[in-house]
C-alpha cells in the first residue's frame, strides 16, 4: 500500500514528506557511508536505538539526484507514496525525485534569468 | 520581508563579523523564506525554536564550509549540544544542526537567504572556510 506524501519545492530544493499533517521529528542521515545528494529524514527515536523510520527526503539541488543515484535509491526497502499535487500515485521516491527534477530545474533557471 | 514573488521572509539575524569579514557578506540580516520555516517545523520538531536555532548556528558555529549539496550555499554546522543546552533542542540522535544560506539576487539588489535548517547524524560540509 502506498503511503500519502506531499512536496516542497523551493529553486532547486526540494523535499518529500511521508504522512503530511504529522508532525515528525525528523532527523537528517543517509542509509550508508557514502555521502548521498539527497538527505534522508529519518525518525529521531528510532534513530537513536540504531533503527531507521524513514519520514521524507530533502535535496538542496535536486539536479544532482542524477539517474545513478536514483539507481541506487530503488536498491534501498522504501515505501511507495501517493504524491496527489503531482499526479503520482503508487510510485517509488526515485520516481517522484526524477518527476522533480524534470519539473522544477526549468523554473528555477526562469526565475534566475 | 516580501520578495517579488510574494514570498514572505523572516529576519534570523546575522552572523558574527568575523565569520561575515571571511565570507565577504556586508549585508545586516539572513532571511529566512516563511515556507522554509513551516516545513522544518513540519518535519524536524525536535527543533522547538528554528528560529532561535539558526541564530545560535549562524554566531556560534563549530565550522562553516561551502555546501556539498548546492553550488553556491555556504553551510554552517554547529553541535547540537549548544543547541541542547538552551533548550532549542530535544533530539537525542542528533549529533550536529546545519544551515545553509546563500546570496541571492533579485532584480533590486540581493539579499542572503537560509534555505536550509535541521538537526543531521553527521557532518555533511564541503570545503572549510572557517575557521
Amino acid at each position: 500500500m502506498a503511503i500519502a506524501a506531499r512536496i516542497y519545492q523551493d529553486g532547486r530544493v526540494f523535499g518529500l514528506e511521508l504522512y503530511p499533517g504529522k508532525p515528525k521529528a525528523g532527523v537528517l542521515d543517509f542509509p550508508d557511508d557514502r555521502v548521498w545528494p539527497i538527505d534522508f529524514n529519518y525518525d529521531d527515536e528510532k534513530l537513536a536505538a540504531g533503527e531507521h523510520e524513514f519520514l521524507g527526503v530533502e535535496t538542496r539541488d535536486i539536479t544532482r539526484a542524477t539517474d545513478d543515484w536514483l539507481v541506487e535509491l530503488d536498491k534501498l526497502d522504501l515505501p511507495h507514496v501517493d504524491v496527489p499535487e503531482a499526479g503520482l500515485f503508487d510510485v517509488t521516491v526515485s520516481d517522484v525525485l526524477r518527476w522533480a527534477r524534470k519539473t522544477y530545474p526549468s523554473r528555477h533557471a526562469r526565475a534566475s534569468a | 520581508m516580501v520578495d517579488e514573488d510574494q514570498k514572505a521572509y523572516i529576519r534570523v539575524g546575522f552572523t558574527s563579523p568575523e565569520i561575515a569579514n571571511r565570507l565577504g557578506w556586508d549585508q545586516e540580516n539572513i532571511w529566512m523564506p516563511e515556507h522554509a520555516l513551516q516545513w522544518i517545523q513540519a518535519n524536524h520538531a525536535t527543533l522547538s525554536d528554528p528560529i532561535g536555532a539558526a541564530h545560535i548556528i549562524l554566531n556560534h558555529p563549530r565550522s562553516v564550509h561551502q555546501d556539498l549539496q548546492s553550488d553556491d550555499g555556504i553551510y554552517f554546522i554547529t553541535d547540537a549540544e549548544e543547541l541542547r543546552s538552551g533548550g532549542l533542542l530535544k533530539s537525542r540522535s542528533t549529533r550536529y544542526v546545519d544551515a545553509v544560506v546563500r546570496f541571492e539576487r533579485v532584480s533590486d539588489g540581493a539579499f542572503l537567504r537560509l534555505f536550509h535548517l535541521s538537526p543531521r547524524k553527521r557532518n555533511h560540509g564541503g570545503f572549510q572556510l572557517w575557521p
